[in-house]
């Protein structure tokens, strides 16, 4: 696993990447900074044909970064390089022409759909939008295709998104996003909406997708078991910052970030017998995630950090004084902690 | 697994129905349910949305609110049906006897009114206490479900606390009369994992405390098997299947519950295999089904599965299933 990162292709580079978004509430009587950090100086690849997981809990930053990727989101300060191009400031024409080759499958198949259109209406606007040339019949035959594609037939094409459950929504959903052959596709929560029988469908038309049309994906979730089943690297986020990022098996097997244990640890799994025993060792972090307009000093996660004082006793740090940045421990793993910093 | 017989039946519902009269059509939620709740155990329900549960068990304190309607059963508790007791009775026992916890602690608390103000309210409405000592429980309670400086907290305002501690409250709410039975639906699926081990853990605790039973509805098969003692399944306003923790995850014996499992994705599987779907969508509720529900995505079915409708029927001493086929 580790050696094939190393010759994959890089699709995205992102360096110091920040996204700020400022409070329009501004209190006249509050000292407070009012600027939140969503996406806080994120350096991050991501290869040709890799699933990349992207963990946190909500207001983690994960969808900003998510939408900034495919110029929905226009970031503060940093690059972000796509196929060797930068396209922060690409505007009009040429950011059209790039935009086909990535898409967005959202978290709500109820909201991300018109209810006004058809499902033919939905998947064939890409087509009506960035190929002007294309006749009507071939339009219906792509149209037709996709439909076959993720598993819906033709006679739905006249029916409108009410008449379809959740998980059929989100088919339509997949449909509209591959209708232009992108490369790369922001799974943005695509599943947590979704019934447990149903999620299963969706993942596996996701990756059988992927082997179908060599797709690279960035895959956003809270849902570290749903992760596991899709992803080929993981990046855990916390409060805008990615805290740690490696092999999907590293994750698992050997989770660094005192977060990420954490995190691990707090995912029940169906068996009641392992349950137990993890239980007894389980995790539980204290308190809340901090809010983003007032990040803690020095290490983002040291407010709820279960390790912090073996930090300052065994290195002398003070965790909620000391900042720190991601490091590697070794050429495929990255991760922002006192305790394996160098 | 003997344990089970030899406890007290605190709640019993019997032959439950439910139905939704809308303008054009009748939605069958609940379709004839049997359980019991013993004293003490966690009875977890599992099903998912549209399977009935959250009906099921806002009946118990007969919460069915126009268009919907409970058209049939009995629910038995302390010798007398729910059911059949008058407002002012029934008032005795919401949040006295029986108290609830709702999915979304946003919306189940009122925005305009203190912390403190809301949880006081049971406590004067149900219990002797003067004004005075009913504050001073307010704090304690507050204190016992973890929320630090609890004495500032009293003058919040929802908004003013994040989801976890919102919850928190909404606990403290259910908790404040010493409740026998504590109905916690959905309690955690709007939090994030964290915040869901923290609130999970703090209802374990507090039910060894306050001595309760608890149901305990949920989606997720993961969450329970760290929690209950027993489960029921529900499909399609029907219990499918009702077995001991223990039996249910190692031995599922109804189709459904075996295909959910194998869909649900575990954090300790490593394999690369394909997650099992379960092809198909559950049954429009507002056409009458003849057989079994869940006919049309079984694996096993033969024919004698879309004729009768399998009752609930018991496979051993901790086992129920409602399926015609021994798998």
């Amino acid at each position: 696993m580790s050696h094939r990162h190393i010759k994959m292709e890089i699709l995205y580079n992102i360096n110091n990447l920040n996204i700020h978004f400022l409070n329009n509430n501004f209190n006249l009587f509050s000292k407070n900074n009012n600027t939140n950090k969503a996406v806080n100086d994120v350096n991050l690849n991501i290869y040709k044909g890799e699933t990349l997981g992207l963990v946190g809990e909500s207001g983690s930053g994960k969808s900003t970064l998510g939408k900034a990727l495919i110029k929905l989101i226009k970031p503060t300060s940093g690059s972000i390089l796509y196929k060797g191009q930068e396209i922060t400031e690409l505007e009009k024409d040429d950011l059209r022409k790039i935009r086909k080759n990535f898409q967005i499958i959202f978290q709500d198949p109820y909201s991300s759909l018109n209810p006004r259109k058809t499902v033919s209406q939905i998947i064939s606007e890409p087509f009506i939008i960035h190929d002007k040339n294309l006749s009507k019949k071939t339009i219906l035959e792509k149209t037709e295709y996709l439909l076959y594609l993720v598993g819906l037939t033709t006679n739905d094409m006249k029916r409108y998104p009410h008449q379809f459950s959740g998980g059929q929504r989100q088919r339509i959903g997949i449909a509209r996003a591959l209708a232009l052959e992108p490369e790369f596709i922001v799974c943005d929560e695509p599943v947590s909406a979704l019934d447990v029988s149903i999620q299963a469908q969706i993942i596996n038309l996701l990756k059988e997708l992927q082997k179908k049309l060599n797709l690279t994906y960035l895959f956003i979730s809270h849902d570290l078991s749903v992760v596991k089943k899709v992803s080929t690297r993981i990046a855990v986020m916390y409060l805008g910052k990615i805290v740690e990022i490696s092999t999907r098996n590293a994750i698992y097997d050997d989770a660094k970030h005192p977060y990420t244990q954490a995190l691990l640890s707090a995912i029940p799994t169906p068996n009641p017998q392992l349950e137990k025993k993890r239980q007894e060792k389980k995790i539980i972090l204290e308190g809340d995630l901090p809010s983003p307009f007032k990040p803690p000093k020095g290490c983002n996660f040291s407010t709820r950090c279960f390790l912090k004082d073996e930090v300052k006793k065994n290195l002398n740090i003070n965790c909620n004084l000391t900042d720190i940045e991601l490091q590697y421990t070794n050429k495929n793993h990255q991760v922002s902690c006192h305790l394996y910093s160098k | 697994m003997k344990r089970q017989f030899d406890k007290e039946v605190v709640l019993s519902v019997k032959n439950l129905s439910v139905k939704f009269f809308t303008q054009n059509k009748v939605v069958n939620a609940v379709n004839g349910i049997n359980y019991n709740l013993y004293k003490g155990e966690i009875l977890g329900i599992v099903g998912e949305s549209g399977s009935g549960k959250s009906v099921n068990v806002l009946s118990i304190t007969n919460l069915i609110r126009p268009p919907g309607k409970i058209v049939e059963g009995k629910i038995i508790y302390d010798n007398k049906d729910i059911l059949s007791l008058s407002s002012k009775e029934l008032r005795k026992i919401r949040g006295k006897e029986i108290a609830n916890i709702f999915q979304d602690p946003m919306s189940s608390l009122n925005p305009v009114l203190r912390i403190g103000t809301q949880i006081i309210e049971s406590i004067l409405k149900h219990t002797n206490l003067n004004k005075k000592n009913s504050i001073k429980r307010t704090i304690e309670l507050i204190n016992n479900v973890g929320i630090p400086s609890a004495k500032e907290r009293y003058f919040n305002y929802p908004h003013q606390l994040s989801g976890g501690m919102r919850q928190r409250i909404m606990i403290a709410i259910g908790l404040s009369c010493d409740p026998k039975i504590l109905i916690a639906d959905e309690p955690t699926t709007a939090l994030d994992v964290t915040i869901q081990a923290q609130i999970v853990n703090l209802i374990q605790e507090l039910k060894i405390q306050y001595n309760m039973s608890i149901i305990w509805i949920t989606h997720d098969l993961g969450l329970l098997a760290g929690i209950a003692d027993r489960i029921i399944v529900m499909y399609a306003g029907r219990i499918v299947e009702e077995a001991n923790i223990f039996e249910l995850y190692e031995n599922p014996k109804h189709p459904y519950t075996k295909a959910l499992l194998q869909s649900t994705p575990d954090l300790n599987d490593d394999s690369e295999k394909k997650l099992q779907n379960i092809e198909g969508y559950p049954p429009d509720m507002t056409q009458e089904i003849v057989g079994c529900p869940f006919y049309d995505r079984c694996l096993y079915k033969e024919n004698i599965c879309n004729q009768n409708n399998p009752d609930l029927r018991q496979v051993n001493t901790a086992h129920k299933i409602a399926c015609h086929i021994d798998i």
